[in-house]
């Protein structure tokens, strides 16, 4: 009985769904489709109903390091930003009808911190790539050559000073772009695609029991 | 004279990484602030594939753009935006907005604020623009908004989608009433030809971060009709719609910035060959 209710039950709602879904891309009949995308809604659904678990599950981890009197300033910090700015918005939209998009003090957050802390993180890669480009970036052999050409090709015909230097480099450019960097592309996400129906036949199958806890 | 040669191979190959920063920052924030004018060369067919395409739509043709730009993106992809949001008004297309992560429902507020002049307030609000924000849950998010345009019941503001205008005379209700789909960001656009192009046979464009482009390439043209390939793609775009602006002002910044990294490049490898060839006295 715990087998059936613990596997062979789950098991077969999973195949019964699969081939549902499966069936939506290939029939073109409303009431079907129709129902589709309400499963579709459900997975969204569920999806935001586990960020609410993640936020409390946070909390709760913090709570228990906080009894157990470990220093977590920065992280209490953290948290605490997090839940203010949370009840700060959702107050403001349940009772108030403002929407986040439009809320000034999340705006004021998000572009006085959020935004430029982002951004400067990010554009900081600019120096560390330079700086590793030219110490790291060697032709010690073919392939290495190979890389460090077409790198440095398709790095100016991105920008408008390499049809300056050469009316050849856009062109370069292009072919590496349009050949061997499509065709690396396409082996790589059909290897993907590949692998990804393989692992839903072994799940239909019942072969992969991972997503139902543990294996036993 | 040999030994003096192998020491500037040496310093060359030991230089302090701070004047590498030191020349970045140079070469970068100089044109920036005092703009040089290098003409931006020929406009790529990536970008003028998009650019006709949007401009032999009809009127009232809905476009929809997905915001994914984190704000680290957004210095690429917000002109993009900009300059096809731009494109797409003057053209009397209709543009549905919407956001696959919460931190690029600003950016979609910035660029109806700056083309637009408002968001919703807007007097066509809710007629020829709508604003749907944040739509979790990612490429499962698409495929529900592609199967259905209420799969969302209200808008960012928090208005009744199925009052609006906008989408009266939809037969559909779902992708197969769009024109395109427009990407912006730096993750990936194959969800957007795996949920709403291969499905609905609406095409995919792109304005997207320079690291993505080389997964554009496998689905160019027949899938991903054409795309803005990072700030210079941008700049083509925004020259096209005869409107320069950030993407444009940045080219400069940009082809400098690719010089020095290409030469220090050839540098470094000058000093490491030539280090290797004549090796040190004492060795």
């Amino acid at each position: 009985m715990s087998q059936i209710v613990k596997r062979h039950i789950p098991h077969m709602v999973l195949v019964a769904v699969a081939f549902f879904m499966a069936g939506d891309t290939l029939l073109l009949e409303k009431p079907y489709n129709d129902l589709a995308s309400s499963g579709t809604a459900v997975v969204s659904i569920i999806g935001s109903f586990a960020v609410l678990l993640s936020v409390t599950m946070l909390s709760r981890l913090h709570v228990r390091r906080v009894q157990r009197k470990t220093k977590v300033i920065e992280s209490s910090v953290l948290l605490i930003c997090m839940w203010v700015t949370l009840i700060w918005g959702f107050f403001r939209f349940a009772f108030q009808g403002v929407s986040p998009t439009k809320e000034f003090a999340v705006q004021q957050v998000f572009n006085a911190i959020v935004s430029p802390g982002d951004s400067t993180i990010y554009s900081i890669l600019a120096f560390f790539i330079a700086a590793a480009a030219y110490r790291a970036f060697r032709a010690r052999s073919v392939e290495a050559t190979l890389l460090l050409l077409a790198g440095s090709i398709v790095m100016l015909g991105y920008a408008p000073i390499g049809e300056m230097i050469s009316g050849h480099i856009p062109s370069l450019t292009k072919w590496i772009m349009d050949v061997p960097n499509t065709a690396g592309n396409r082996v790589i996400i059909l290897s993907g695609i590949i692998g990804i129906v393989a692992l839903y036949v072994r799940i239909i199958l019942g072969y992969e029991r991972g997503w139902m806890g543990r294996g036993d | 004279m040999a030994t003096e040669t192998k020491s500037l191979y040496a310093k060359l190959q030991e230089m302090d990484v701070r004047y590498v920063y030191l020349l970045i920052l140079i070469v970068i924030s100089a044109p920036v602030l005092k703009p040089i004018g290098l003409p931006l060369g020929t406009i790529s067919a990536e970008t003028m594939r998009l650019y006709q395409y949007i401009n032999n739509l009809p009127p009232r043709s809905i476009i929809v753009m997905e915001a994914d730009q984190s704000p680290a993106a957004a210095a690429e992809c917000q002109p993009a935006m900009v300059a096809n949001l731009y494109h797409a008004v003057s053209k009397g297309l209709r543009v549905l907005f919407f956001s696959p992560r919460t931190d690029a429902v600003p950016f979609v507020e910035a660029a109806m604020k700056l083309v637009l002049g408002a968001s919703s307030d807007h007097p066509n609000y809710g007629k020829l623009y709508v604003n749907l924000g944040y739509i979790p849950q990612g490429e499962i998010g698409l495929a529900g908004l592609a199967s259905n345009i209420f799969f969302t019941t209200r808008d960012a503001y928090g208005n009744d989608l199925r009052a609006m205008e906008f989408f009266k005379d939809l037969p559909n209700k779902n992708a197969r009433d769009w024109k395109l789909i427009i990407y912006y960001g730096a993750s990936e656009a194959d969800h957007d030809v795996r949920q709403v192009t291969d499905p609905y046979g609406c095409p995919t464009g792109g304005g997207v971060a320079a690291v993505l482009v080389t997964r554009m390439y496998p689905y160019y043209p027949d899938k991903i009709i054409g795309f803005q390939t990072g700030l210079r793609g941008a700049a083509e775009y925004e020259l096209l719609v005869k409107r320069p602006g950030e993407a444009a002002a940045g080219m400069d910044a940009q082809s400098l910035g690719h010089l020095a990294i290409v030469i220090m490049v050839v540098i470094g490898n000058i000093g490491y060959y030539a280090s290797r060839k004549k090796p040190s006295e004492g060795e």
